[in-house]
């Protein structure tokens, strides 16, 4: 097994995503870790560009594209920040409806990590196709709780990927009602199959690493966020979305073509997604989520990320129960979408995807037309933490003894904590080993 | 014996309707709803998959040959067979982990055909063998029609299924 020279220089060459494609180089000095960089090579994709003179109503449909596991996200952010910028009141129905969606890219977009790109990590799996040898009912039951996801997208949004019911001021049609009370057999059998995979995950065993993060999320004052809520962060900030600017910014860093999103002032990085989500929001957990969380034993301000897999179950129970509650009162009445009237302005907003928030600002024409647009994913977010986390944890692991083998493990299973979309294919990785000269 | 399940994977990307004409034409033949889908992704086949029924699965494919040629190979675990189509002998050339349309190892959220196989295989859903037929296309301009010869082809293909089933 290879071991790790004073002066060496560990290279994960591809961590290919869904969206874009990166890689980790690891660099000692002197037997320490020196540097870690998280290396997204991918051109960027300039969607704020394309959107520029295009009609408002096609951004929910152009973002969406940005990801085929979360384009719900990119349209509930889309659509908030047009409906800010136009003065727009959605009705109550229509909201629900919404998180009624939103529910279901949590369900397929959590389920398909937990089971298929992460759990294979606790059980040294080289993929979700070898877990599944071994955990087949375990693997079946997450494939059908995804299933039921994607149904739902196919139910509210008219298709499982890249929905195209969406549009500002509400949806274009409102499903039947036929349709969604075929839907409730389903999600009440997902409710108790999302606790049973719950309690499987908490089995698992956690590398034992804790940092002092500043989690930031949404947080509303009735109701997990999804749509909604204040940003608020573990040091206390509590800000309406508006404010985002003024607390955080976008910078350029010479070995990635995403932007690192890091606090304004400090310059700090922070930490988003379902463990964070958690953490602010645990007592606004469905019921059955709520009681689990206590069972399963997760501490109330967890710090260790690789129970982010617990957090993300835990949503997925949360997610399956809004959904059924939703379903089990749905009706078919109502208007599908707000009228409006185009008017000069700008708006934003900020949304919970399935790996944090994602923030949305644009400024629009007296014509409906788009003049500039801004898009700040949740994985641009996490980047930076991630790579101070790999620097810790890799710290800690050298000091252990780890060899580079394991130790390029290592940093694909802590990258695949953050679910970011570059983590999506890291199963899959290369890894190049070179000697510092 | 009934009708195998027959999967077109494809887009509106000009040529890479390929697999979505075969089953057009199927339809045309009176095969039964039930056993047709027309999906856009691998990992869909998880989701429609769920008895031990024979399963056929037509794409578009890119390969060295001319546009519109016939590949016809079978899916067994680990390992992909491809036939030599139209002759009747039938010469198999085993290759494993040989590339298939839509394998693409790098990863992504989206599993490759050969990964939903092997996954479908591992958890028993599936088959132990899969029927593949792919037709070479050139012209993936999102929106556009597919060529003549890829429609040709996917006449074709659609054909040679109906027979080898038909009396299922």
């Amino acid at each position: 097994m290879p071991i790790v020279t004073s002066n060496d220089l560990i290279e994960v060459p591809i961590l290919t995503r869904v969206e874009g494609e990166g890689g980790v180089t690891i660099r000692l000095r002197d037997g320490a870790i020196d540097k870690v960089e998280l290396n997204i090579y991918e051109p960027p994709r300039l969607f704020e560009a394309l959107l520029r003179g295009r009609p408002l109503e096609e951004t929910p449909d152009i973002t969406a594209r940005i990801c085929g596991i979360c384009p719900v996200a990119y349209q509930m952010s889309s659509v908030h920040a047009l409906e800010a910028a136009l003065g727009i009141q959605i009705t109550p129905r229509i909201r629900r409806l919404r998180r009624l969606l939103y529910c279901g890219e949590w369900i397929e977009s959590h389920a398909l990590h937990i089971h298929l790109l992460h759990a294979p990590d606790f059980f040294g799996a080289a993929s979700g196709i070898a877990l599944a040898q071994r955990f087949p009912e375990e693997i079946k039951r997450g494939l059908q709780l995804k299933k039921f996801g994607n149904r739902m997208l196919e139910v509210v949004g008219g298709r499982a990927i890249h929905p195209i019911n969406v549009r500002v001021g509400g949806f274009h049609r409102l499903p039947k009602t036929k349709e969604m009370a075929a839907l409730i057999p389903h999600f009440e059998w997902g409710v108790q199959a999302a606790i049973e995979t719950t309690r499987w995950a908490a089995t698992f065993s956690f590398p034992d690493f804790e940092q002092p993060y500043e989690y930031v999320s949404l947080s509303h004052p009735d109701e997990y966020p999804m749509n909604e809520g204040d940003i608020v962060s573990s040091t206390g900030l509590r800000i309406p979305v508006t404010q985002y600017n003024q607390n955080f910014v976008e910078e350029h860093v010479a070995h990635s073509t995403a932007l690192h999103a890091v606090r304004r002032t400090e310059r700090t990085s922070y930490f988003l997604g379902p463990l964070a989500r958690l953490n602010f929001n645990r007592d606004r957990l469905s019921p059955s989520a709520r009681r689990l969380a206590d069972d399963v034993g997760l501490p109330a301000d967890c710090r260790n990320p690789f129970k982010n897999i617990i957090a993300r179950c835990l949503e997925l129970v949360h997610a399956y129960e809004e959904a059924l509650a939703i379903l089990q009162d749905y009706n078919s009445s109502g208007i599908a979408h707000v009228d409006y009237q185009y008017r000069e302005g700008s708006g934003c907003a900020a949304t919970e995807a399935p790996r944090g928030l994602l923030f949305h600002e644009y400024q629009i024409d007296a014509n409906g037309k788009i003049v500039s647009g801004r898009i700040i994913p949740p994985t641009s977010q996490n980047q930076r933490q991630i790579e101070r986390d790999l620097m810790e944890y890799l710290t800690s692991r050298l000091r252990a003894g780890a060899s580079r083998d394991e130790l390029a493990i290592d940093c694909e299973r802590l990258v695949r904590t953050y679910d970011p979309c570059i983590s999506c294919s890291t199963h899959f990785l290369k890894v190049r080993w070179e000697e510092c000269t | 014996m009934s009708w195998p399940i027959v999967i077109g994977l494809g887009s509106y990307h000009g040529d890479d309707q390929a697999g979505w004409l075969v089953i057009s034409r199927l339809r045309e033949r009176s095969v039964p709803e039930v056993r047709l889908a027309c999906l856009q992704h691998p990992s869909e086949l998880l989701d429609v998959i769920e008895a031990d029924r024979d399963l056929v699965i037509c794409d578009a494919c890119v390969g060295n040959e001319p546009t519109g040629s016939i590949h016809q190979w079978t899916w067994e675990p680990g390992q992909i067979i491809q036939h030599r189509h139209s002759e009747s002998d039938e010469n198999r050339i085993h290759r494993k982990d040989r590339d298939l349309p839509h394998q693409h190892r790098s990863g992504s959220h989206n599993l490759s055909l050969f990964d939903v196989l092997e996954l479908g295989y591992s958890l028993g859903t599936f088959p132990e063998s899969v029927e593949i037929w792919t037709i070479e296309g050139e012209f993936w301009v999102p929106g556009t029609e597919p060529s003549v010869r890829v429609q040709s082809a996917s006449v074709s293909v659609a054909d040679s299924i109906w027979e080898r089933h038909r009396h299922a």
